[in-house]
């Protein structure tokens, strides 16, 4: 844990490659913990991504949790992790339906509820993606939100902004996503479709 | 794609707040002159709008009733809350 520790330390007075370093390991200690939560004793549970986030921050953090800076670090890694690790899943699952083959998922995995069906998942990410490179912190409160099922209250203290900031953020953000998803610059229907289907509308 | 982003978000916010013809009245001043912003922020506000469909608030709630059987839960886990969830 005391690679974490420095990384995020580095990334909180802006060393440039901490941040970047911090995801694996980040990344990692999810899988680890996901992995941990479900073996043996504790059969028949799910988790929820937050709960997985908020509990390797605790043990991350030790005895520095309430250090502020380091902490915005780990929850913007811990989001990108999560949503690295729903969308691999999403699309391994959906290579798997189309029948390409024997698909191995990792059992830790598939106790992580995922936010919306695989096709959705990878839609909105896509998306997304395109949103972040005009907004980041938005698309990073998008994250939070959608891959790590925060609430407002925590999403807004992982960012460490005030709520109603975040439900505005959030407002303007979904309006956006939604409105790419449709494909056109007009309203989007209220069925919900993956972009492109109706060409020229 | 979104040429202002920081302006379109500020315009969207303002309009959002806003309704009938306040929000007509608003938009009329803020698109003056500019019809493709207009049809951009009223796309946003229809999108924003409605309350179904991708991103609705009942996401979360959508994803599945957790089960647990935790007879061997740690007592410093009472208390502390799994995103929606308090543990009693």
């Amino acid at each position: 844990m005391s690679d974490v520790t420095q990384l995020l330390q580095a990334a909180a007075t802006g060393h440039p490659r901490a941040a970047a370093e911090l995801l694996p390991l980040v990344y990692d200690e999810l899988r680890r913990l996901a992995a941990h939560r479900l073996a043996g004793e504790r059969k028949g549970h799910t988790l929820q991504p937050t709960a997985l986030v908020h509990e390797a921050w605790l043990k991350i953090a030790g005895n520095d949790e309430r250090d502020w800076n380091g902490r915005q670090h780990f929850f913007a890694a811990a989001a990108e992790a999560m949503r690295r690790i729903l969308v691999d899943r999403a699309r391994r699952r959906l290579a798997a339906k189309r029948g390409a083959g024997e698909v191995c998922l990792d059992a830790d995995e598939l106790d992580i509820p995922a936010p919306a069906p695989d096709d959705q998942l990878l839609t909105v990410n896509e998306v997304l993606e395109k949103f972040a490179l005009l907004d980041p912190r938005k698309a990073e409160l998008v994250k939070l939100r959608y891959f790590v099922g925060m609430t407002f209250e925590e999403a807004a203290e992982a960012l460490g902004i005030a709520v109603p900031t975040a439900k505005q953020w959030w407002a303007y953000a979904r309006a956006w996503l939604r409105v790419e998803m449709a494909g056109t610059n007009e309203a989007p229907s209220s069925n919900i479709q993956a972009p492109s289907r109706h060409a020229g509308q | 794609m979104t040429p202002d982003p920081q302006r379109e978000a500020a315009l969207f916010q303002a309009a959002a707040q806003l309704t009938g013809p306040a929000r007509a009245t608003f938009l009329d001043g803020a698109c003056h002159g500019n019809p493709a912003l207009r049809q951009r922020l009223e796309a946003l506000l229809a999108a924003h709008e409605q309350s179904e469909g991708i991103l609705a608030e009942t996401v979360p709630a959508a994803v599945p009733t957790i089960r647990l059987n935790l007879p061997d839960a740690p007592d410093e886990a009472v208390g502390t809350t799994l995103g929606r969830y308090k543990l009693l």
